[in-house]
C-alpha cells in the first residue's frame, strides 16, 4: 500500500502538536508542583509556627493554586480542543482529497493491472495456443506416421490377401469351368439322346403306320425265310 | 381210316396252337360221354363247333354210329392215340405286329407245314410294339426279326450321322 507524503507530514505534525501541547501541560504542571512544593516548604515552616493556621492558609493556598490550575489547564484543554476540531476538519479534507487521490491511483493502477492482466492472459493464451499448435502438430504428424504405417501394412495385407483370394478364385473358376463344361456336356449328350429317341419312337410310329397289311404279310414271311436260311427249325 | 391216316387230315385243319387247344376241348367233351351216354345227334354236335371239314373228318372218324360198350373201346384208343400225337406236336412261336385274317393264318401255317414240318403249329402272338416284321421261338431259340429291331440296328450304324443332323 502505497502512503501519501503530504499524510504522513500532516501526521507528523499533529503529533508533534499534540506532543508540544503535552510537553506544555507537563512543565506547567512541573512548575506548579515546584511552587506547590515550595509552598509545602513555607507552610511546613509556618506550620512550625502557627501550625493550624498555617495549615488552614496553606489549604486555601494550595486550593487556590489547583483551582487556578485547573483552570488554566481547562483552557489550554480548550484551545486544544479547537485546534483539535480545526485539525480533525483538516484531516478529513485532506483525507477526502488523499481518497479521491487514492482512487485515482487505484483506478490507474487497476486499469493498469487490469491490461497488464490481460496482456498477461493474451500471452498465455497464445502460448497456450502455440503449445496446443504444436502439440497438434506433434500428434498430426505421430497420426500421420502411425496411419501411413497402418496403411502401408493393410496396403500389403489386402494385396496378399487379394493375391491369395484371387489365387483362390481362380482356381475355383477353373473348376467351375471344367464341371460346366462337363455338365454342358453331358446336357448336350442327353438332349442329342433324347432327340435320338424321339427320333426312333418317331420313325417307329410312322413305319407302323406306313406299313401295308400285305406288307406286314411279307414282312413276316421275309423272318420266316430268314430263320430258316439261318437254320433256327432243325 | 387208320390213326396216322386220320392225323395227317386233322392236321390239315389245325394251324395253331389254338386252333389245337379247340380241338382237343372238343375231344375231351367228346370222350366225357362215354360216361354220360347221349345221343349220337348229341355226339356230333359237339365236333361241329369245329371248322366244317375238320368236323366232318372227326364225326366219320368217331361219331358215325352209336356208341357201344362194345366199339366204345376202340374209339376211345383211337381218341388216345390221336391226342398223344396232337400233343406231340412241336410249336413254332410267331409274335407279330398286326392282327392276321384267318387266310393270313393259314398262309403262314402253309408255309410253316411246307418248309419246316408239317405236324408245327404256330402260337401266334400280336405286339405292336416290333413295328412289323416277327420274333420268332422255335426249338428253344429265339430270333428277333422285327423292323424295330432292323431300325434300331439302322439308327445305331447311323446314329453319328443322324446325330450330324441335329447340329
Amino acid at each position: 500500500m502505497i502512503i501519501d507524503p503530504i499524510a504522513i507530514i500532516f501526521f507528523t505534525v499533529t503529533v508533534s502538536v499534540l506532543a508540544g501541547v503535552i510537553f506544555f501541560l507537563a512543565k506547567s504542571y512541573a512548575k506548579t508542583a515546584e511552587k506547590l512544593h515550595d509552598l509545602e516548604e513555607a507552610n511546613r515552616k509556618q506550620i512550625s509556627v502557627e501550625p493550624v493556621k498555617l495549615l488552614e492558609e496553606a489549604h486555601h493556598k494550595s486550593q487556590e493554586i489547583i483551582d487556578q490550575a485547573n483552570k488554566q489547564a481547562n483552557e489550554i484543554l480548550a484551545s486544544s480542543k479547537v485546534y483539535e476540531n480545526n485539525s480533525n476538519q483538516a484531516l478529513k479534507d485532506k483525507l477526502a482529497m488523499l481518497e479521491k487521490q487514492q482512487e485515482g491511483v487505484f483506478s490507474k493502477a487497476s486499469e493498469d493491472m487490469k491490461v497488464a492482466y490481460q496482456n498477461m492472459i493474451t500471452q498465455i493464451q497464445e502460448q497456450d495456443l502455440n503449445t496446443l499448435k504444436s502439440m497438434t502438430k506433434d500428434i498430426e504428424s505421430d497420426v500421420i506416421a502411425d496411419f501411413k504405417e497402418f496403411r502401408d501394412v493393410l496396403e500389403k495385407e489386402t494385396i496378399n490377401s487379394e493375391k491369395i483370394v484371387k489365387g483362390k478364385i481362380d482356381e475355383e473358376y477353373l473348376t467351375m469351368q471344367k464341371d460346366l463344361d462337363e455338365y454342358k456336356k453331358k446336357k448336350y449328350q442327353k438332349v442329342d439322346e433324347d432327340i435320338y429317341k424321339i427320333l426312333y419312337r418317331v420313325s417307329e410310329m410312322v413305319l407302323n403306320q406306313g406299313i401295308s397289311y400285305d406288307k406286314h404279310k411279307e414282312l413276316v414271311i421275309e423272318a420266316l425265310e430268314t430263320a430258316k436260311k439261318e437254320q433256327v427249325f432243325q | 381210316m387208320n390213326d396216322s391216316a386220320l392225323f395227317d387230315q386233322i392236321l390239315v385243319y389245325i394251324r395253331t396252337k389254338a386252333d389245337l387247344s379247340e380241338l382237343l376241348t372238343c375231344i375231351e367233351e367228346f370222350t366225357d360221354t362215354f360216361f354220360a351216354p347221349k345221343k349220337l345227334e348229341e355226339q356230333q354236335q359237339i365236333f361241329r363247333k369245329l371248322p366244317m371239314g375238320l368236323s366232318k373228318i372227326l364225326v366219320n372218324a368217331f361219331a358215325s354210329k352209336p356208341t357201344t360198350p362194345e366199339n366204345q373201346i376202340e374209339i376211345k384208343r383211337s381218341i388216345d392215340s390221336l391226342v398223344d400225337k396232337l400233343h406231340a406236336c412241336k410249336s413254332l412261336q410267331l409274335t407279330i405286329a398286326f392282327q392276321p385274317n384267318d387266310e393270313t393264318i393259314g398262309y403262314f401255317s402253309d408255309w410253316v407245314k411246307r418248309n419246316v414240318k408239317k405236324d408245327v403249329l404256330i402260337d401266334l402272338r400280336f405286339d405292336k410294339a416290333i413295328v412289323g416284321g416277327a420274333l420268332i421261338i422255335a426249338d428253344g431259340v429265339y430270333k428277333d426279326y422285327s423292323v424295330r429291331k432292323k431300325l434300331s440296328n439302322r439308327f445305331q450304324i447311323q446314329k453319328e450321322d443322324i446325330l450330324g443332323l441335329l447340329d
